[in-house]
């Protein structure tokens, strides 16, 4: 009897083709599912885009520039459009983790949970083939989909940028511009995925990322995006929007004051200045500075992309690691 | 060739140790039941074997030398695991054709013609077929792959009489067809007691019996006789199980030439196989493993 | 008494024998105590033996029994060369096993005769008290010893 009855094995490992066939069928539900809502976003901020441009229009058109009804036109477009504008903004902060999450915990979990990596993972093509076949094509569609609808998002808000309404280094919208809405959707799948092959449990793995992925940005907007480079400082008022990080007051001999000690000296002030718009410029007549310091917006793309690239070598570290547990058949 | 080969295997989860000190040197060209309680091992031993599970100590090689879990041997070895795991919210149809593109090796024809035989629906989702439509399914995928080794956990566990019947019936066809190698295991030996020929049982993390059937069979006798003289024959020949029932004894014993005659005074039987494997289990003590063999060699012709 | 055990229904009807085989019907009895490979060669002799297996007829294939008794094929291999050996078949590589030599057929006049004794022994046991129920048990375990017998002479 034949001890191998099976005709010699091809030298030539699976084909990445087919296996990437695999992972889109697999996951055929949840790839539709991000591209559908990316587009249902996209069509909406289409749509908007393209009735603020003219209402934008009429905003810059208005003639004589200056007048009162200009005024009042320029404050109507603000009030309706602006303000939907920042609903969206805050909106959206919500995508690159909800799509990074669902995109990347589940591939690995859900086999975990269910079993069927002992299917998977005795298949001719071998466990890590399997997990790059599944990790790196849905890394790339969400990435690449990502960046597009950053793109879009940037065609969307542009007539506030020219409005001088934000500074482009403003949190909310630093994060949907540029590389850094992209890369951050990469580092939610990725934690994601890391999270799915050490927890195991689809569910626990997607808490999980979300609280991870939350805290580091939040973490990464309140404290660390400031550091990228030294701020500048200035008193006054700095033109050109730029990004405030910290505030301080100085007295008459130069030295720092706090900001009770400045409080103190408002109220030795008449009642009207107190009460009126007029306050800085009473304290400086009195040898008491505001001073900032901020970004300019010029750093808009040096920052972009220091955040861009951390967060891509985080990625690059989780999912590496990621694979190297699925080599260790750690399960 | 050596199917499963272990020197030393050992598989330890935390503190315990799930497989201790494995010695096996499993042929080729056999039905192979892996039997043993619960907790026994069992699972262990063949997650090692097909390269889910990585060895604490020794080594395990299948195939000819191939190591668990290499490129290699993940191509000539199918798994089926225990509870059949599939692809549950896929039709059949795309199931099939996930297992062949995860594969070099595929035979569609294969498939489709058991499955037809079989009747089950290439449309229906798989989380909807009967449990027994599913081991089948599980198991064509897995002989559909073509494999020198065919290795399934407890594949019996959860299945109607009817359905294991039909499950075995697809399993031996297949051997018939081409000659594949088998490893099964389960904890109900009844259930193997018809298809295997090579028979290991594990208590305790340890191999306890590895051989042929015919060969362990005819190896073992069931000796009756007077009480008084059970030390005697004790001393002679190696006993692996003493029962005394009043002024009578009743002793397994393994003997070296199938054909000794019963010592003058007692009469001897032949025992089953659920009896021998049912004595070991109550002897921890006892062991019957093969010896430094030569290779067996091949004496079931072709025309199979 | 023997239990049937085929594999129940199959699409198509009926149970695949291999192209050309004779239908002969394999069962097992698994508490019998006699090897599979013996039942086997034994159901192959009483066919012989009543005369619905000829010289030259196809034995079904291995695989062909093996699917529908879910044994190992090597136990079907080795009916076929016991069968071989006690020269009532032979097998033909590529084209599988056939019929080659016959037992004395039982003659219809040796039937009838040993009918007529069986007909008395009935009579006598229902003399002597048995019910249906107790011949039947009776004739079952002195068929089982008497086959236990012959088993294990085959076997040693």
């Amino acid at each position: 009897m034949t001890a191998l009855a099976a005709p010699p094995a091809a030298q030539r490992p699976v084909p990445w083709t087919r296996l990437a066939w695999v992972t889109a069928r697999q996951h055929r539900v949840a790839l539709i599912g991000t591209l559908a809502l990316l587009g249902a976003l996209s069509l909406y901020l289409l749509i908007m885009g393209l009735q603020i441009r003219s209402a934008y229009a009429g905003v810059t058109s208005c003639r004589p520039a200056g007048s009162a009804a200009c005024a009042e036109t320029k404050s109507l477009f603000n009030a309706g459009y602006y303000s939907t504008a920042q609903f969206m903004c805050g909106l959206l902060q919500a995508v690159p983790v909800l799509l990074g999450v669902f995109l990347g915990a589940p591939p690995l979990a859900r086999e975990l949970e269910t079993g069927t990596f002992r299917f998977a993972w005795t298949q001719g093509c071998g466990p890590l083939r399997w997990a790059i076949s599944k990790l790196v094509p849905l890394a790339a569609v969400l990435t690449a989909a990502a960046a597009a609808f950053s793109l879009l998002f940037s065609w969307y808000y542009h007539p506030f940028f020219a409005e001088g309404l934000d500074g482009a280094l403003a949190p909310q919208l630093f994060d949907l511009r540029g590389v850094a809405f992209a890369a951050s959707t990469l580092a939610a799948f990725a934690i994601g995925a890391f999270a799915g092959m050490v927890i195991r449990r689809t569910v626990p793995a997607m808490a999980a990322s979300l609280a991870a992925w939350t805290g580091l940005t939040l973490l990464t907007v309140l404290d660390l995006r400031k550091h990228y480079a030294a701020p500048l400082t200035g008193t006054g008022v700095i033109p050109g929007s730029p990004w405030m990080v910290g505030q301080w007051f100085t007295g008459p001999g130069g030295q720092k004051v706090s900001p009770s000690a400045v409080l103190q000296v408002v109220r030795q002030a008449p009642l009207s200045v107190q009460e009126g718009p007029n306050i800085l410029p009473w304290l400086s007549q009195h040898h008491y500075l505001q001073w900032w310091s901020y970004h300019p917006q010029t750093r808009f793309w040096a920052f972009q992309l220091i955040e861009g690239g951390w967060l891509l070598a985080l990625s690059a570290v989780l999912i590496g690691a990621t694979l190297w547990l699925v080599s260790r058949r750690v399960a | 060739m050596t199917i499963i080969e272990s020197r030393g295997l050992g598989k330890r989860y935390r503190r315990a140790w799930a497989l201790r000190d494995c010695a096996l040197a499993v042929p080729g060209g056999y039905v192979v039941a892996l039997v043993g309680s619960n907790g026994a091992g069992k699972t262990t031993l063949l997650h090692l074997a097909v390269g889910l599970a990585r060895p604490t100590a020794g080594q395990i090689t299948v195939l000819g030398g191939e190591s668990a879990g290499s490129a290699d041997a993940l191509d000539r070895i199918s798994f089926v695991a225990q509870d059949a795991p599939l692809y549950r919210n896929l039709p059949v149809r795309d199931m099939l054709q996930v297992a062949r593109n995860l594969n070099r090796r595929w035979d569609q024809r294969y498939a489709r013609a058991r499955l037809a035989d079989l009747g089950i629906p290439l449309r229906q989702k798989v989380g909807r077929l009967s449990g027994g439509q599913q081991a089948q399914l599980a198991l064509t995928v897995a002989l559909a792959r073509r494999p020198g080794l065919l290795v399934l956990d407890e594949p019996l566990a959860m299945l109607d009489p009817l359905a294991r019947h039909d499950f075995m019936a697809l399993l031996m066809g297949a051997v018939a067809e081409y000659g594949v190698s088998v490893v099964l295991s389960s904890h109900v030996l009844a259930e193997l007691e018809r298809v295997a020929d090579y028979l290991i049982l594990l208590a305790r993390g340890q191999v306890q019996v590895a051989g042929e059937v015919e060969d362990l069979l005819a190896r073992h006798r069931w000796l009756t006789g007077p009480a008084g003289e059970t030390d005697r024959q004790a001393e002679r020949m190696c006993v692996v199980r003493a029962r005394r029932a009043g002024a009578e004894s009743h002793l397994l014993v393994r003997v070296t030439a199938p054909l000794s005659p019963a010592p003058p005074g007692w009469e001897s039987q032949s025992v089953g196989l659920e009896e021998l494997v049912l004595a070991y289990l109550r002897e921890p003590g006892a062991s019957a493993l093969p010896g430094p063999a030569a290779v067996r060699s091949d004496s079931a012709g072709a025309g199979r | 008494m023997t239990i049937a055990n085929q594999s129940g229904d199959r699409s198509g009807g009926e149970p695949a024998q291999g192209e050309g085989a004779v239908p002969i019907e394999f069962r097992l009895d698994p508490g019998s105590g006699v090897p599979t490979y013996l039942q086997l060669v034994h159901q192959v002799e009483h066919a012989l033996r009543l005369g619905r297996l000829a010289i030259g007829d196809k034995l079904p294939t291995v695989k062909a029994t093996v699917e529908s008794l879910a044994i190992n094929p090597n136990t079907v291999l080795k009916a076929y060369r016991e069968l071989e050996v006690r020269g009532l078949a032979v097998g033909r590589p590529g084209q599988g096993t056939f019929v080659a030599g016959t037992l004395g057929q039982v003659a219809a006049a040796d039937l009838a005769a040993l009918r007529a004794t069986l007909l008395d022994w009935l009579a006598s046991a229902e003399a002597a008290g048995l019910d249906h129920d107790a011949i039947v048990a009776l004739f079952a375990s002195a068929a089982a010893d008497f086959r236990g017998r012959r088993g294990t002479e085959g076997a040693a």
